[in-house]
C-alpha cells in the first residue's frame, strides 16, 4: 500500500501512541507488581502463601513472621493490639530487623517497597476492617519524637524506672537478657521460646538501636511477645529516661566490629578479672558466626560476639575475654550427636559451656595462616581451651576439626580463671610469652615485630552447642604494641623539621644572592607587546 | 545527584575556567591550581575511593607530566619559576616567605612524629579474588561412592540444555538450595550482606550483584569454587581465611548447577562463554561421569 500523505500517517501513529500511553493502567498492575516482588524477595522465608514456610525458614532464629491470617506485628507506632500503619511496615521492610535474617530492602525502589506493604496487608482481612484501620494511628508521642539530651540525671532516673518496673525480671540487672524469668517466655502461640533482648548488644535491637527507637519499643510494646506496652503506665519523660538508660548498657553509637586487639606493655599483669588495670586496656569487639562450614552445621549462634583485652610484660601475656551467655551450663552431657541440617531449637540441653582462643603455632604461619577452623594438616594451631564441666584450662593443638589433641602435662603452662556473673562470662588467661615447647605453643617473642593472628570459638551448652556446633570468628589479630620513648621520638621529629628548615634557608640565601636573570627574549617581546 | 557526579562536574567546570583564563592567571597559578584540583578530585571526589596503591602510580605519572609541561619551553619554565623567585627575593613578600619557611618544616616534623608512633592497622590480607582454576576436578557428592570428573575450563552447565519447563523447575530448585545454604553470607538479595557477614569477613563473600562477578566468569569456574570451597583454593587466594564451605560435602552436582541457574536468573546476567581449548575446537564439552 502506498501512503499518500506521509505527514498524516505519522500524525495518526503519534496520536495512537499518545492514546495508548495516556490510557489508565489496569488496576491489577500494582498488585501484580507487588506479588512478583513478594515472590522474588520475601517468599523464600515468609512462604509463597505467607505461612512462613519458605525453604530458608527452618534455618533461622527468630523464625520469619507468619503473614497469613495474622495482623499482630511487633514493630509499630500504634497502641498495643492495633494494626501497624503502612509507614511502620515500610520501615521494617526498608531497615530490616537487626540481629535477624530479615535484611534491609532499601535497595528496592520506594514504589516496590510500598507494593510489598500492600501484599503483606492482603494476607489478613483485619487490614480491610474499617474499625481496625481507623484505630491504627501513630501515637502522638511517636510523631516526630525528639530525644532529650543525655545527662547523668536522666540516666539515674532511667535506672530508677528500670528497677521500679522490674525490667530486670527478663532483661537482668546488667541488661544481658538473663533476668530471673528469661527462660519462661513464650510467644503468643506458646510454642516458641522467646529470649529477652540482651540490652548490652544494641546493634541487634530488633526495633532499632537509636534512643527514639527504644522509646518507641517501650511505648508500643512488641505484640505477640511478652514485651508489654508502657504507653499507659509510664509517663513520656520517664520513658525517654528509660530509653537512654537502656542504651547505656551497650557500646557507643556506630561502633564497628574490630579486627585487632591492641596489647599494651605493663609493669605487672592485672591481678584478676576485675582488676582496675583492665580499664586502661583497649577493648576489641569481635563478631561471631555459627559453624555453617563443616558438618554438623549450626544455623544460629548463642554467643554472637566477644570482647577481648590484652596486656603484656617483658615475659608474660594476659588476655581478658568476655562473652554473654544467659545460662551458666556446667553440663556433663558430651556424648549427644546431632545431625547436619538440624533446624530444631535445642533449648535446655545439658552440654558444658566452652570457650577457646586459637593462634597459629609457628611464626612463619602468620602470613599464610592455618585454616581458620581449627587449622589444617600442614599448619597446626595452638588452642587455649576452657570447658565448664571440668573448669579446666587446657592447651591443645589442632590440625583440622577432626584432629584436636591435648598437649602433654609437661607442656601445659596456661594459667587463668573463668568467672560468671549477670549473664556474662569473664575469662582471664595468662601465659609466658615464650615457652620451651616451641613446636606446639604459639610464641610472642618481640613486641611490635608482628601482628599475630587470633581466632575464637564459643559454645553455649544450654542451647545445644557441642562439638562443631558452636560459634566462632574468622582470623583476627593481636598486636603487642611496642612501648614508645615519647621524648626521643619528639627530639627526632624536631630534628627532622629543623634540618628541613636549614635546607630551605640555604635555598633562600642562595637565591637572594643570585643576580636577577635577564628576561627570556620571548617574554621580553611579550612584555613589550603588552606595554605597547 | 551523587557526590561523585557533583565533584566531577565541579572539576570539569574548573578545568574550563583554567583553560580559558590560563594566560591571565599565569603559568604558576594555573599549573598549581590544576595540580591541586586534580589531586583533590582523585583523592576525595570519587566514591568508592581509589585505592592508595593506584593513587601513588597516578601521582607519579601526573607529577612527571606536569614537570614535562613546565619545562617544555624556556619561556614556560621562566614563567613558572618567576613567582617562586619573587617570593624568595622580594622583601614585600617576606611575610609569605616566613610562613612557608615555618609550615614546611612543621609538616615534616609532624609526619616524622606520626610515623614513629606504633600503628595498630593490621597487615593487609592480600589475596587473588578469582585465581586460575585447575583444569578438571573430581566431584564426590555426599554419601556417594562414585566420583565424576568436571571439566572446569571447557565444561558447561548441563542443565542449560533442558527444555524450558524443566529449566524453570531447576531454577526453583536452585533458589531453594541458595536460601537453605548460601544466603547467610552472600545475602538475601545476593549483595554479600548476609546476617553473618560481619563475623565472616575479611574476605567479604562474593557479591553476585557485581557485574564483575557473574558475567565475567564461566559457570564451570563457579562449580569449582562452590564444590571445593575455601580449602580448595590455591595459596594466593588465602584458602585459610575463606569461610566458603566445601559444598561437595553437602550438595549434589545437580544442586550446584541448579543454584548457578538461580544466581544468573535472579541477577539477570548470562554466564561467560567458554573459550574453546587448544586443538579442541568444535569438540563437545568434556563433561560427565566417567
Amino acid at each position: 500500500m502506498r501512503v499518500r500523505n506521509p505527514a498524516l500517517a505519522v500524525a495518526v501513529a503519534l496520536g495512537a501512541a499518545l492514546v495508548l500511553l495516556a490510557a489508565p493502567r489496569p488496576a491489577l498492575a500494582d498488585a501484580q507488581r507487588g506479588q512478583a516482588a513478594y515472590d522474588k524477595y520475601c517468599s523464600q522465608c515468609h512462604g509463597a502463601d505467607g505461612k512462613a514456610d519458605g525453604p530458608a525458614a527452618p534455618f533461622m532464629l527468630p523464625r520469619p513472621r507468619i503473614f497469613k491470617g495474622n495482623s499482630a506485628y511487633k514493630f509499630r507506632s500504634t497502641a498495643s493490639g492495633e494494626l501497624p500503619t503502612d509507614a511502620d511496615l515500610l520501615r521494617t521492610i526498608t531497615l530490616g530487623i537487626p540481629g535477624t535474617s530479615m535484611p534491609s530492602f532499601a535497595s528496592l525502589t520506594k514504589e516496590e517497597r510500598a507494593d510489598l506493604v500492600d501484599v503483606v496487608k492482603a494476607f489478613s482481612e483485619d487490614f480491610e476492617d474499617p474499625t481496625y484501620v481507623q484505630a491504627a494511628v501513630t501515637l502522638p508521642e511517636l510523631v516526630d519524637p525528639k530525644p532529650p539530651p543525655i545527662t547523668a540525671e536522666l540516666l539515674a532516673k532511667g535506672k530508677e524506672i528500670y528497677q521500679a518496673n522490674k525490667c530486670w525480671q527478663c532483661h537482668g540487672q546488667e541488661g544481658r537478657g538473663d533476668g530471673t524469668s528469661w527462660n519462661e517466655l513464650k510467644d503468643k502461640w506458646g510454642d516458641t521460646i522467646i529470649l529477652p533482648a540482651n540490652l548490652a548488644d544494641p546493634a541487634r535491637f530488633r526495633n532499632g538501636s537509636g534512643i527514639a527507637d527504644i522509646f518507641r519499643t517501650f511505648t508500643t510494646g512488641l505484640d505477640n511477645t511478652p514485651m508489654p506496652a508502657y504507653a499507659d503506665s509510664i509517663a513520656v519523660p520517664d520513658r525517654w529516661a528509660l530509653a537512654a538508660y537502656v542504651r547505656s548498657f551497650g557500646p557507643e553509637e556506630g561502633r564497628e566490629p574490630d579486627e585487632v586487639v591492641v596489647a599494651r606493655r605493663v609493669e605487672a599483669l592485672p591481678a584478676g578479672s576485675d582488676d582496675e588495670a583492665w580499664n586502661d586496656a583497649p577493648r576489641a569487639r569481635f563478631e561471631m558466626f555459627p559453624n555453617i562450614v563443616e558438618p554438623p552445621r549450626l544455623y544460629w549462634a548463642s554467643v554472637e560476639s566477644c570482647w577481648v583485652q590484652a596486656a603484656y610484660t617483658d615475659t608474660e601475656l594476659a588476655l581478658r575475654i568476655q562473652w554473654d551467655d544467659r545460662s551458666q551450663s556446667k553440663g556433663s552431657d558430651v556424648a549427644t550427636t546431632y545431625p547436619d541440617r538440624d533446624g530444631a531449637i535445642h533449648h535446655g540441653t545439658d552440654h558444658p559451656d566452652q570457650f577457646a582462643v586459637q593462634f597459629p603455632v609457628r611464626e612463619k604461619d602468620i602470613e599464610k595462616r592455618p585454616y581458620f577452623l581449627f587449622g589444617d594438616g600442614r599448619r597446626p594451631v595452638s588452642l587455649w581451651w576452657w570447658r565448664a564441666d571440668t573448669n579446666a584450662l587446657q592447651e591443645m593443638n589442632g590440625k583440622g576439626s577432626g584432629s584436636l589433641t591435648e598437649q602433654p602435662g609437661a607442656s601445659q603452662s596456661l594459667q587463668g580463671e573463668v568467672t560468671f556473673a549477670d549473664g556474662r562470662y569473664t575469662m582471664i588467661l595468662r601465659r609466658a610469652r615464650t615457652t620451651p615447647d616451641a613446636k606446639n605453643d604459639v610464641q610472642f617473642p618481640a613486641a611490635g615485630s608482628a601482628f599475630v593472628p587470633m581466632a575464637f570459638h564459643a559454645w553455649d551448652g544450654y542451647r545445644g552447642e557441642l562439638g562443631l556446633r558452636h560459634s566462632m570468628t574468622n582470623w583476627r589479630w593481636i598486636y603487642l604494641e611496642p612501648e614508645v620513648d615519647g621524648g626521643a621520638l619528639l627530639m627526632r621529629s624536631a630534628g627532622a623539621g629543623f634540618a628541613t628548615l636549614l635546607v630551605l634557608l640555604a635555598v633562600v640565601i642562595w637565591q637572594r644572592r643570585k643576580p636577577e636573570p635577564a628576561p627570556a627574549p620571548a617574554a621580553a617581546m611579550e612584555d613589550a607587546a603588552a606595554g605597547a | 545527584m551523587s557526590p561523585t557526579a557533583m565533584a566531577t562536574i565541579a572539576y570539569a567546570l574548573l578545568l574550563v575556567v583554567l583553560l580559558v583564563a590560563r594566560r591571565r592567571l599565569g603559568t604558576f597559578v594555573s599549573v598549581t591550581a590544576f595540580t591541586v584540583a586534580t589531586l583533590a578530585y582523585m583523592q576525595a571526589g570519587i566514591d568508592p575511593p581509589i585505592p592508595w596503591s593506584a593513587m601513588r602510580i597516578f601521582l607519579a605519572v601526573f607529577l612527571a607530566a606536569m614537570l614535562v609541561y613546565i619545562t617544555s619551553s624556556r619561556q614556560m619554565a621562566d614563567e613558572f619559576w618567576a613567582p617562586i623567585r619573587r617570593t624568595i627575593v622580594d622583601n614585600r613578600r617576606l611575610p609569605i616567605l616566613v610562613v612557608i619557611l615555618l609550615v614546611i618544616p612543621g609538616v615534616v616534623a609532624v609526619k616524622a612524629y606520626r610515623s614513629g608512633l606504633p600503628s595498630s592497622v593490621p597487615p593487609p590480607k592480600n589475596r587473588t579474588v578469582h585465581p586460575a582454576p585447575p583444569s578438571t576436578i573430581t566431584f564426590t557428592a555426599p554419601g556417594a561412592t562414585e566420583s565424576s570428573t568436571i571439566d572446569v575450563i571447557a565444561g558447561n552447565n548441563p542443565l542449560r540444555a533442558l527444555p524450558a519447563d524443566q529449566l524453570a523447575a531447576k531454577i526453583v530448585h536452585g533458589r531453594k538450595v541458595f536460601y537453605e545454604n548460601c544466603f547467610y553470607c552472600h545475602g538475601d538479595t545476593l549483595a554479600a550482606d548476609g546476617h553473618f557477614v560481619d563475623a565472616v569477613k575479611p574476605p567479604i563473600p562474593a557479591t553476585f550483584r557485581d557485574p564483575a562477578v557473574l558475567p565475567m566468569l564461566t559457570e564451570s569456574f563457579f562449580f569449582w569454587r562452590i564444590a571445593k570451597g575455601g580449602p580448595g583454593l590455591p595459596e594466593e587466594a588465602t584458602p585459610f581465611d575463606s569461610t566458603m564451605p566445601q559444598w561437595e560435602k553437602f550438595l549434589t552436582e545437580d544442586d550446584i548447577w541448579s543454584s548457578l541457574l538461580f544466581l544468573y536468573d535472579y541477577a539477570g546476567y548470562v554466564p561467560r562463554a567458554n573459550e574453546p581449548a587448544h586443538g579442541a575446537a568444535g569438540a563437545p564439552p568434556a563433561h560427565g561421569a566417567k
